[in-house]
Parts: C-alpha cells; structure tokens; sequence
C-alpha cells in the first residue's frame, strides 16, 4: 500500500458552496426558461448573471464593447441590480418558482473530470462577486451566455462612444444608463436594423445608418464627434456622438470551452459554435448550451472584416497596441523594439491564433480578448479558418483579492510546494542522488523543499 | 541527417547547436514549437543544482544575438521570505550558487521595498542573487525554431513520429506520418512521450507524466528587477508588466497515445492568487486575466535523463525532468556534444545517465505514489 504523493492534486478537496441539480449561466430569455422548467420539476435550480456588472468590466468592454457610453448611473450597484431585475419580468416569476437567483455574478471557469483533472468528485462552477470567488457543484449546467460584440478595427474605433449593438442595447435597456445623444450605426442587416428602431424609439437622433462595408473613419480626438465613410469619390461626414457597431455577433462559447465542449467553425451559426446534438446538448452529456450562445445569425463580417483590415495601420489589439501590419509582419510587441522573422506571418506555417498571439500579443491584454478575437482570426484565416483561440480561466478578469477568497482545503495549503517536492531535484546533480528505499522517494518534507 | 524527436526547448536547442556547426537537422514536432511545457513555465534561468549551471549562467546573455530574436532575457533574481521557515530555505538553495562563487545579498524589509513595491509588511526579508535571470518561454522556443532555420536546419511541425529503426546497433530511420526519414543520429526529446519511442529500442525511461498550472495577471508598471518570487511560488513580473507565478499541487496523470493531453486548469488558480496577494499585499486589486496548465514529466529522481545510448550507439535520450526551459541554452549545447562526440567536454553529466534507473523496480510510479487518480 502506497500513499499518494502528499504534495499532489490526490487527497484534495475544494470547499463548496453549494450544489445543485441544475446551474443555469446567463439570465437572458432562454436562461430563465430553461431554469422555471427544471424548478418547476422540483430539481434545485440556481441561475446566475453577471449583470449587473462590475463598473470596472464596463470600462473594460466585459463582455460587451460598451465604449464607455454607459452614465454614471452604472456605478450604483443597488439601482442596477432594481434595473436588471425590472428590465427582466420573468425573473421574479423564477425566484417565486423557487429558483435561486443570483444577480451580479460571474461564471468565471468550470472544472470537469477529464483525462488530465480528475480530482474533481463532481463537475464544479467557479462563480464571484465583487467581493470573492466560490466554488458550487451541478448534476446539469445550462449555458445561456448569449452572444457578444464583434469589433471593427476602422481607425477611431478607440474613441469614447464607439460600442457595439450589445452594449448599445445592455446600456439603454438593460440598466438605462446609455448616455448619447446622436448615435450612427453601421450594419446591414437585422442587428443593425434592430439597434435604429430601438434608437428611435427612445427618442434618440439617428445620425447615420452605414448598411454596405466601406472605408470609413471614426471622427473625434478626445471622444466620437462624428463619422466619415466613402461613397464613390466623395468622403461624407455625419456629426454624432455614438457610433454603434452593429454588423455582427459571435456566440460566447468560453465557458463552454473551458470545460472541454466541443465547438466548430460554423459561419451559419455566427463563427466558432458548441457542437450540438438535437436536444442542445453539447458533447458534454451534463452540459446544454441554449439561446445565443448556441447560435446567432448567420455571419455577416467577412466583407466588413476585409475592408477594415485593408490598411496596415488598422489597431486591431487595443490592450496591446498591436496593428494590422504588426499582426502581418509578425513583430515582436513594442517594448522590444524588435522585427518579426522576414517572412513574416509565413514564418509559421500553418497558422494557430494562440501561438500569434504569444508572439504579438494581440488578444493577450485586460480584455481578455474579446475586442480582437474576431479580426484576429479573420486575418489569420485567409487560407481557411483557423483554429479557435482557447479561452483561459478566470474567464472574467477578477482581482487578486477576490480570487484568493476562494474557500481553500487546509490540506492543500499545509502540503503545499512550489514545485513536486522531490529531495533529489534539489541537491547537486553532480553528486549520486541519495539511494535508500525512500529516494525513490527522496521526498523531503514540504518544509524542506526549496526552489 | 541528425533527426531530433521533439520541438520542445531541449529539441530545439540541441537542434540549433547542431544546426550552427554546420550539421544537417530535422526537428519533428508533433504539434507546434514549444506548444507543450516549453512555451508555458515560469521563464527562471536560474538552477545552481545542475552541471550545467556554469554554462546556462555563461550563455543567456549571448541568446538574443545567437538565436537572431529577442527571448526577453534579463539578470538576478530577487526571493522574498514572509516567515523565518522560508528565509532559511531560501538560504539553502542560495548556498548552492554562492558555494560555486557567485554573489547573493541579503535583503531586509526596508530594502525589499525598495526593489519591490508590491511586498507588505508581512515580508520578514529576502535575498537578491546578482546571477541567473528570467527569459519569455514561448519567445525563446519560437527563436530558437527561426534559428534553425536559418542555419539550414529543418523543422516539421504537425508531423507524428511513429518508430525507429535501427538496423546493425544503429538507428538508421526514422518513421513518420509524412514518410521515413534516414538519420545518422536520433536525440529523443519528446518529453513524456520519450517512454513510449524508446521501449521498441530496449530501453525503459521511467518517466511519469503531470499536469501543473499558472497564473497571469493583468501587467502592473514594470520594475527593475522582475525576477521576484518566494511564498512556495515560482513566477516573475514580465517584461510587458504581467505577474506569471505558478506552484502548488500538481496532478500525476496517464498518456493516451501520441497525443498529449488538454492542460486544463483547476480550481487550484485561487490558491495560486491567496500566495501570490499574501507576497504582494499591495497588489489586491490587479485582475487576474489567464491561466495555464501544461504536462511536464519527471524521473524517479526529478533529475534529467542525458545519455548517449549504448545500443543503437547512435541515439542519445534527453528528459529534463520538469526543469528544462532556463537550462535549455546548455542542455542542447551538451546533447549536440553527445551526439558528435560522445560525451560533453563541460560539464559532468555522469550521473545524469539512464542506466541508474537499470535497477528500477517496474511499479516505482506506485511506490512513489504518483499513480494517476482513478477515471
């Protein structure tokens, strides 16, 4: 009878806060019906939103491109959790079906037993609020994240009062805090024509409304004071103090990635997609996936992505300041001051968006990605698409102090090391490692492990 | 032909030592360069326990020029202690550089915060070592791929090996999934799939393969010296300002064939954040943004594995033992040596051969109790 490496993940445990038959992530209109029904059979159901956000993640353009068209109302957590909940009447009928409700929380990773993780006894959510990260168990997850915003890099794009047709729409009707006046919007099809009849009706001025992708610029130094785009010859402007980015939207498959779903490359389904069999299971049994998250509307960036991508100078990684003609050449970030390989992008081979990524850093900033995520990969997909660039935990940015709240095993803390805990690892390499029966098991005690 | 099995740090340095002198090389990498471990680890060049120390001291500051790109190397370390139990370990393994003649200050708090704003009061001191350093992984690995290639070598990535064959005591193949390639050596650096290639020769490399993980916060304005760690984490501020620190309960895990399996993370990242917020007290509001994982793998002993073979006579097997990336410039040095001459003319690997383990009893995994939990 062995014991198991003290040092290791075996023997482990991760304090919970709660389990439940059925989580449900995201508290859109398909994430509160798919909750009421497993309430209603009496399964124990929590629903988590991450709304009303963090002012912090706001500011970050997490998980939508707000551009800081948000008022300040948005900084008073109480009046935006009243919103949120006036904004969504079903629910309250959820919380009166006995539905936990949680508002203002984030799924930030989810842990599955898998060939490389099997400590886990069950399948785990890691939720946080502002104030500190947990852990809770399901039987059953349901992800209905919904879908986020695709960014154009047009020049000015930066700008204060850029958003996308998410944020638009998470600013003005969700916490009613959208804080424009006179709004242009570019998009051709029902997302666009959705974001213009919602302007209206709020009695917003439609400045503009872009339907074709042409070369335009985002006027403005300090924050949006207008557009101009190209019609034949002639450059016309529109003065405006919002530009709204409504051609697009991509399915949030992070959550669902993280925990190992499958997802493919379908361009009728909105880009990268959970794999899903009939029922909306995803190749996960325990895990669903409904609403947006499953599937948006069919593509329709690819021409918009061309024409913006077309000049070298196009930001595409604003975290990073990382251009299109940086992306192209490969170059090193700009603290090295450094050239890419000669040939450029070509230097690789075939192309993976992780591996440019670490190299350019573009999509490795605070936003985690998710303004460039699309450009990147349209740039990197000339000769097909290419693979989907993973997504990493915590899949919202927490801070220190809120993730180190986690509830931690006394165990795991009193056995830990900062790397194996092998004696021999750490002596001279140059003299015979000790040879008892232990060495094998020269394992000195975490006291004595030193790195 | 040279053909190394593996586009991992090791590989891919050996390649480029070889690839330098002149020597034909093909590197074949089943993945991408410096996908797996290499290209995620903590970035320390600093490992006063291996023959090799001398040389890996000697030769970071020549990569950038040698390897033609920038690997974001820079020198010292600094070691923060929050408790006398720490501070004494941390003099233990400074003793291992100081023994061999470099220089380490001893730090106290007030001096600490001086070099380190992020430490707290907590801090009860800490040592600077004026020698080793910290370098970026995957830069590294990617510049040494490009550096092969300029010389002349070869690099097939996506490309699976599935044999040796040797014929007369020699490899005289190698068999792939684009083809047989003849070789007139084979340096096997594949990390834990090392096992697997060199069981069909006659040789067992005990190996045992584990999951490990990282974290990475948002950058904070860069200081001086960013090779600062301790608190039983590993890590470094980068040069762009990120924190990457690592530690902690690994897992012992199992192969599945050639491919190596998705390094998920766990929820061991939050006690990643309690270490990293109780040695930066100042720093509780930077976001965490990233996380890794990677499979590394270790030998019984956790030293590496660095041999030229006896039969085939031309095959030399390296493992690293989890500890590959800061050594990487004088490991590949020392493995081209094995492979053209037989032996490293500086530094002493005799210890580091294969044949220690001849004795291994075959279920030392489970002796050691790095068993693979249960599916």
């Amino acid at each position: 009878m062995t014991i198991a490496d003290p040092t290791s993940i075996a023997g482990k445990t991760f304090p919970l806060r709660g389990a439940f038959a059925h989580v449900v992530v995201g508290a859109g209109e398909a994430g509160i019906a798919a909750a009421r029904r497993s309430a209603a059979a009496g399964e124990a159901t929590l629903l988590v939103d991450e709304h009303p956000l963090d002012p912090g993640l706001i500011g970050l353009d997490i998980p939508y491109l707000f551009g800081t068209r948000a008022g300040s109302a948005v900084q008073n957590p109480a009046r935006m959790e009243e919103r949120v909940a006036a904004a969504r009447p079903d629910l309250l009928a959820a919380m009166e079906e006995g539905v936990e409700v949680a508002l203002g929380v984030a799924a930030w990773g989810g842990f599955v037993k898998g060939q490389s993780s099997r400590a886990l006894p069950k399948p785990l959510l890691g939720l946080a609020d502002g104030a500190a990260a947990w852990l809770v168990a399901f039987d059953r997850l349901t992800i209905a994240t919904g879908a986020r915003d695709v960014v154009l890099p047009f020049e000015g794009w930066t700008l204060p009062g850029v958003m996308g047709a998410r944020g638009f729409d998470a600013a003005l009707r969700l916490y009613a805090a959208f804080a424009g006046r006179r709004i242009a919007v570019l998009g051709g099809g029902a997302l666009a024509d959705g974001v213009v009849a919602a302007a209206r009706h709020a009695g917003l001025d439609v400045a503009a409304h872009i339907k074709e992708a042409v070369p335009l610029r985002i006027l403005g130094r300090e924050e949006v004071t207008g557009i101009a785009w190209q019609s034949g010859a002639t450059w016309p402007e529109a003065a405006c103090d919002t530009v709204v980015m409504a051609v697009d939207t991509v399915p949030v498959v992070d959550l669902a990635d993280v925990l190992g779903c499958a997802i493919a490359w379908d361009p009728a389904r909105g880009g990268f997609a959970p794999v899903l069999d009939a029922a909306g299971r995803s190749s996960h049994a325990v895990v669903q996936v409904v609403g947006d998250a499953a599937g948006t509307a069919p593509m329709a960036r690819a021409r918009w992505h061309e024409v913006a991508l077309a000049s070298e100078e196009a930001l595409v990684c604003a975290c990073e300041e990382v251009s299109c003609g940086d992306l192209r050449a490969l170059r090193p970030p700009r603290y090295l001051d450094a050239a890419g390989p000669d040939a450029g992008l070509s230097a690789l081979g075939v192309l993976n968006q992780d591996q440019v990524k670490r190299l350019t850093r573009a999509g490795m900033g605070a936003c985690q990605g998710r303004r460039c995520r699309e450009a990147v990969h349209a740039l990197l997909s000339r000769d097909g698409p290419a693979p989907l660039a993973s997504h990493r935990v915590p899949l919202r940015p927490l801070p220190l102090c809120v993730l180190a709240a986690l509830e931690e095993d006394a165990v795991l803390r009193a056995d830990w090391t900062g790397w194996f805990g092998i004696a021999a690892q750490w002596l001279p390499h140059w003299e015979p490692a000790p040879v008892d029966a232990e060495y094998i098991g020269g394992r000195l005690s975490p006291e004595d492990v030193v790195k | 032909m040279i053909v190394i099995v593996g586009g991992g740090v090791t590989g891919l340095s050996t390649a480029f030592w070889l690839a330098r002198e002149g020597h034909p090389v093909t590197v074949i990498e089943k993945g991408i360069v410096g996908w797996e471990a290499s290209g995620r680890n903590g970035g320390g060049c600093t490992h006063p326990y291996s023959p090799l120390f001398r040389e890996e001291q000697r030769l970071w500051p020549m990569m950038d020029e040698l390897l033609g790109h920038p690997t974001e190397w820079r020198p010292h370390r600094i070691k923060v202690a929050l408790d006398d139990g720490q501070l004494d370990r941390l003099w233990k393994s400074t003793r291992l550089a100081t023994d061999q003649g470099f220089v380490a200050d001893e730090m106290d708090r007030a001096q600490l915060r001086d070099m380190v704003p992020w430490v707290g009061e907590n801090a009860v001191g800490g040592v600077h070592w004026r020698y080793g350093g910290h370098a970026n992984p995957q830069r590294t690995s990617q510049a040494y791929a490009w550096a092969v290639e300029r010389h002349g070598g070869r690099i097939l990535q996506h490309t699976a090996v599935r044999g040796i064959r040797v014929q007369g005591g020699r490899a005289v193949a190698v068999d792939t999934s684009v083809g047989e390639i003849g070789c007139d050596a084979v340096v096997l650096a594949a990390g834990p799939h090392s096992a697997a290639l060199a069981a069909p020769l006659g040789h067992r490399v005990p190996v045992a393969p584990a999951r490990v993980e990282m974290i990475v916060t948002e950058p904070v304005p860069p200081i001086a010296i960013g090779g600062v760690d301790g608190n039983g984490l590993y890590g470094r501020q980068t040069l762009r300002g990120n924190l990457a620190y690592g530690g902690g309960p690994h897992e012992w895990i199992d192969l599945d064939g050639e491919a190596t399996p998705r390094a998920v993370n766990s929820p061991v990242v939050a006690s990643l954040a309690r270490r990293l917020n109780e040695m930066f007290p100042r720093l509780g509001h930077v976001r965490v943004i990233r996380s890794w994982g990677g499979i590394v793998e270790n030998t019984p002993d956790g030293r590496p594995i660095l041999d030229r073979l006896d039969d085939p006579a031309n095959v030399v097997v390296a493992s690293m033992s989890s500890v590959g990336f800061g050594l990487s410039p004088a490991t590949g040095r020392a493995l081209a040596q094995l492979v053209l001459q037989g032996h490293c003319d500086f530094a002493d690997l005799s210890q580091l051969k294969l044949s220690r383990f001849g004795n291994l009893p075959l279920d030392w995994r489970s002796r050691q109790g790095w068993d693979a939990l249960p599916a």
